[in-house]
């Protein structure tokens, strides 16, 4: 099932990366490969390599192996999480240069924390500010980076 | 070989109070650099240069040669215990590293990264101060055919690391290579794949992905995990330094990563990545348990920290002698130089020997003095691995974020990161290995270009891939390899039936 | 008429009144005519810290500081040949923040890799010029340019040269230039793009290829140590640091092609600013350090105010989008 789903996914991805190679302009000077070989033959490739995945699933549908048994319910609900914190982190990096490393930082630990580490308020309150003003001393004093400064007025 | 007694001289200039503190400094700031996810060496090295400004050239370039090589050693500590490598040249070290620290073995994986490091570093600069012209002139020997040639028996080398599903690993190093050709492409000055976005315009950063896939993916992991309540704090098993059984087994691939680094190391372009990376493969394929790597194999650590500190020995050799920088750090070093007033090619050995050798011997002192910083700091950072998940986790993401924000200020880049990091997870689940993509993505590039460089120069002739001894030498090599794991592989499947063997 | 001021006293609070709008006014204005920097000044350049111009912004930030004349810190914005720190610059709003401008800034319009127009920016000054070195090994049988060049008219694809990190920057054009003054199509030349000088060089003295077409400071350091020979550079003169190599000029081919380097400011600034910028940056490229620098990287000290800057702009803007045209790589 998911052996499949890898061919297909594999199959659109070199429908786009064939398609994409095609827009790219040739030059009438340069080397004389040009930039569209390479990427051409990774086209190929990409496709030899869903055939050979397609070949190894066939084979191992044979010979007797035991699949791991994973519930897929629970995948589920886990992914479901999974997005939620790949969502936070995207709105972190969204408002990063808007408010500023101090202040977006602690909330965007807290939060986190606060999920991950249930009822521990104060050893996450306090991990999310002391880290975040240990970070910025080192990088922004220390090594002289400068990370947003954001609404801050310091 | 220069005159002896001007490389004694050398150190009374480095032994100097005021360069011993220097050398001190760089190499603290390297350590924490390398820790550091995302930002790299050359990055701190830039750092220093307007810190730099009154003081005096050897001193300055002391402290920055401190940080080059410090930072390698850095690189490991985080490999080995959150799975993030600081620097690409830490990736090989994270595949068995962090496998040793779910053992408990985290210490020991540590120690020996230290030990690696340092002898891997000693020796690299003996060879560089005995034979470093000599060497100059087989590294000038690599043109873009020698240069082909020595990716495609590093590419063999990949093979070596698909695991269990060759099919999957010849994925991965697609989808590698794939990335590998986002961006403007040298030869032509045209874009591919930019899609309209000018950030990509220059490619995607390979420490980009390299944090992305390994860190971001492993913090999405470790939470699932962590709701399984399947996540264990890796509790420390046995000895916290090195047993004897681990050092013996560890002594083979130290020495052997230390010329291999030093070796490829000398080449400009090649760098202290391509050198983990064949030094890892190396230990494997000489390996009499080679289903050990992935696992937890002690000579996949061993043989390439060896490697990437010999290796930034190495890239000093075309930087001295040529003026020419081996890497994105040597480049840097290369600009401040030259801001010194100095200029490094031919002319320095004669015009500045007391630079020189008190430059090449500062680093003597600079890798002492890591071996005494990061021994100790071991038992400390292994404690770190008992902070718990909850905790860890975010802070993990954090310090990935803002690591790869320092090194360039965009935006841009940690979303990548982030895309790579849900793309890490789900290759994970689906057991696509991330080693080879990784390592195609370094090494594609290089390829595709040296590719077609030398079919400029020959003009569409392809026989220029055969026509120097070097080339002969490389392919004989590859070839070699090749046959040796085809070998291997069909004499496992006359032996067992089906084929096991370590996933990555 | 109780509750009204009595008009002579209405006149007068209107005369005090547009008396004192109008001192203020010309006080401003005269605050106006004479601008200063009143906090740190931004330097941005577009290469990594070591790199090109980063070089040039750490010697101009020193320079300001000693003269007292600003504070300055280097910011560098990489990526996009330049684009991102030109769009960065052409953001901001006052003449706090300048940028290192190099060719570049045109081509990446011309070719149609950024969308930014030289409109976007305000030209402040010309700082410098570098010329492209034509260079060949010590060993290689080509003496002087006109017996390379002859070897080209034989055959052009004869030899490999490499033109550094792109097609279509100033170093194709001083070999391109270079062929066509000889008679000979540039197109048929055999020209290799490495990563960046120091590729060029190494491959140089490997022998891979037989020369290089580089900015001069790329060669310098090999031709004082005698590895390496110039045999000609595309400048009107010859240069300080290396007295004995010829121009292309006095070898028989008028080829003048060199990189420069411009100060640039954000867009639309107003007149004192501008003017303030030009008196500033004169006085820094005649301080000694400049100088040194210039020296040291083979420059020409060269210098335009902000009126000629902008029309010399214009200027090799045409020209080279003539020669970008001719390659095919303009859009």
């Amino acid at each position: 099932m998911i052996d499949r789903m890898i061919l297909f996914v594999t199959l659109i991805v070199a429908a786009f990366y064939f398609y994409g190679t095609s827009q790219i302009p040739t030059l009438e000077i340069g080397d004389p490969l040009g930039p569209k070989a390479f990427p051409y033959l990774i086209g190929i490739g990409l496709l030899i390599s869903a055939g050979w995945l397609m070949l190894e699933t066939v084979r191992a549908k044979k010979a007797p192996q035991a699949e791991p048994a994973d519930s897929t319910s629970q995948d589920h609900s886990h992914l479901v999480l999974l997005s939620a914190i790949v969502a936070w982190i995207g709105i972190y990096f969204a408002v990063f240069e808007h408010l500023g490393f101090l202040l977006s930082t602690p909330i965007f630990l807290f939060v986190l924390m606060m999920y991950l580490n249930r009822g521990k308020w104060l050893a996450n309150g306090l991990t999310s500010v002391i880290f975040t003003v240990a970070a910025y001393t080192l990088f922004s004093k220390v090594l002289g980076v400068s990370l947003a400064k954001g609404i801050l007025p310091f | 070989m220069e005159a002896l007694s001007l490389v004694l001289d050398g150190f009374s200039v480095s032994l100097q109070p005021i360069n011993l503190w220097y050398t001190f400094i760089g190499v603290l700031m390297g350590t924490v650099i390398g820790v550091l996810p995302g930002i790299g060496p050359a990055a701190g090295i830039a750092l220093l240069i307007p810190v730099s400004y009154g003081m005096n050239p050897t001193s300055a370039l002391i402290m920055m040669a401190g940080v080059y090589y410090g930072a390698q050693y850095g690189g490991s500590v985080t490999s080995i215990l959150i799975n993030t490598p600081g620097e690409s040249s830490s990736v090989m070290t994270a595949i068995d590293g962090y496998q040793m620290a779910k053992k408990g073995r985290a210490g020991a994986a540590l120690a020996v990264s230290a030990w690696g490091s340092f002898i891997g570093g000693t020796i690299g600069i003996i060879a560089l101060t005995l034979m470093a012209v000599p060497l100059t002139k087989i590294a000038l020997g690599f043109g873009p055919p020698e240069y082909f040639m020595l990716m495609a028996l590093a590419l063999t080398a990949v093979s070596a690391l698909t695991g269990n599903s060759p099919a999957k690993g010849m994925l991965a190093m697609m989808i590698g290579l794939m990335i590998a050709t986002i961006g403007t492409d040298l030869q032509s000055g045209q874009m591919r794949f930019v899609m309209g976005i000018p950030e990509l315009q220059d490619g995607i950063g390979f420490v980009v992905v390299v944090v992305g896939l390994f860190a971001v993916g492993e913090v999405f992991i470790a939470i699932e995990e962590h709701f399984h309540s399947r996540s264990e704090i890796f509790r420390l098993q046995g000895k916290l330094m090195l047993t004897k059984e681990e050092w013996r087994r560890s002594l083979g691939p130290i020495g052997r990563g230390t010329i291999i680094g030093f070796l490829i190391g000398i080449l400009p372009g090649a760098g202290a990545t391509i050198a983990t990376i064949m030094s890892y493969s190396a230990e494997k394929n000489m390996s009499k348990h080679p289903e050990q790597f992935g696992q937890g194999a002690i000579e996949g650590v061993a043989g390439p920290e060896t490697a990437n500190n010999a290796a930034t020995a190495g890239a000093m050799v075309p930087l001295l002698t040529l003026g020419v920088p081996g890497s994105g750090s040597t480049a840097v070093l290369l600009g401040a130089f030259v801001m010194y007033g100095i200029q490094p090619g031919p002319l320095l050995f004669q015009s500045r020997p007391d630079l020189v050798w008190g430059l090449v011997n500062s680093m003597y002192v600079g890798n002492v003095m890591l071996l005494i910083l990061n021994l100790p700091l071991i038992g400390l950072f292994v404690r770190l691995l008992y902070i718990p998940t909850g905790i860890l986790l975010p802070l993990v993401l954090v310090l990935a974020s803002v690591g790869i924000y320092a090194v360039n200020g965009n935006i841009v880049e940690l979303y990548l990161c982030l895309l790579f990091g849900v793309l890490g997870y789900a290759f994970r689940k689906i057991d696509i290995p991330l080693a080879p993509l990784v390592l195609a993505l370094v090494l594609g590039g290089m390829m595709e270009q040296s590719f077609r460089q030398a079919m400029t120069i020959s003009g569409g002739n392809p026989k220029i891939f055969v026509s120097s001894g070097l080339t002969i030498g490389l392919a004989v090599i590859s070839v070699l390899v090749l046959a040796v794991k085809f070998s291997k592989v069909i004499s496992r499947r006359k032996n067992s039936g089906e084929v096991k063997s370590a996933t990555i | 008429m109780t509750h009204d001021l009595p008009s002579f006293n209405r006149l007068k609070l209107t005369v005090w009144t547009s008396a004192a709008l109008l001192m203020a006014g010309s006080a401003s204005v005269q605050a106006q005519g004479v601008w200063k920097p009143e906090k740190p000044v931004e330097i941005v350049v577009g290469s990594a810290a070591g790199g090109g111009n980063d070089k040039s912004g750490r010697v101009l930030q020193k320079i300001l500081s000693e003269t007292k004349s600003a504070e300055a810190v280097v910011t560098n914005k990489v990526g996009g040949g330049g684009a991102i720190a030109y769009n960065y610059v052409s953001q901001k709003k006052d003449a706090h923040v300048i940028g290192i401008a190099q060719a570049g800034l045109l081509t990446n319009h011309i070719t149609g890799r950024s969308p930014l127009t030289l409109s976007a920016l305000t030209p402040l000054s010309y700082v410098g010029s570098e010329p492209v070195a034509l260079t060949v090994r010590a060993d290689s049988p080509y003496k002087n340019l006109k017996q390379f060049l002859d070897q080209l008219k034989k055959d052009p694809t004869s030899l490999s040269i490499s033109v550094g990190s792109t097609l279509g920057g100033t170093n194709h054009f001083g070999i391109a230039l270079l062929a066509k003054s000889a008679g000979v199509d540039p197109k048929k030349l055999k020209l290799l793009v490495f990563g960046g000088g120091a590729e060029s060089v190494t491959n140089l003295l490997g022998g891979h290829i037989q020369a290089m077409s580089q900015l001069v400071n790329n060669s310098i350091p090999h031709q004082k140590a005698g590895t390496m020979r110039i045999l000609c550079i595309t400048s009107p003169n010859r240069l300080a640091a290396i007295p004995d190599v010829p121009t292309c000029t006095e070898e028989g081919a008028k080829v003048v092609a060199e990189g420069w380097t411009v100060i640039v400011g954000p867009k639309d600034l107003p007149a004192p600013q501008v003017a303030a910028w030009e008196k500033i940056l004169l006085a820094a490229t005649q301080h000694p350090e400049w100088k040194n620098y210039l020296a040291s990287s083979g420059w020409s000290a060269d210098y335009k105010n902000a009126k000629d800057t902008s029309a010399f702009l214009k200027e090799d803007y045409e020209e080279t989008k003539a020669l970008l045209t001719e390659f095919g790589l303009a859009k």
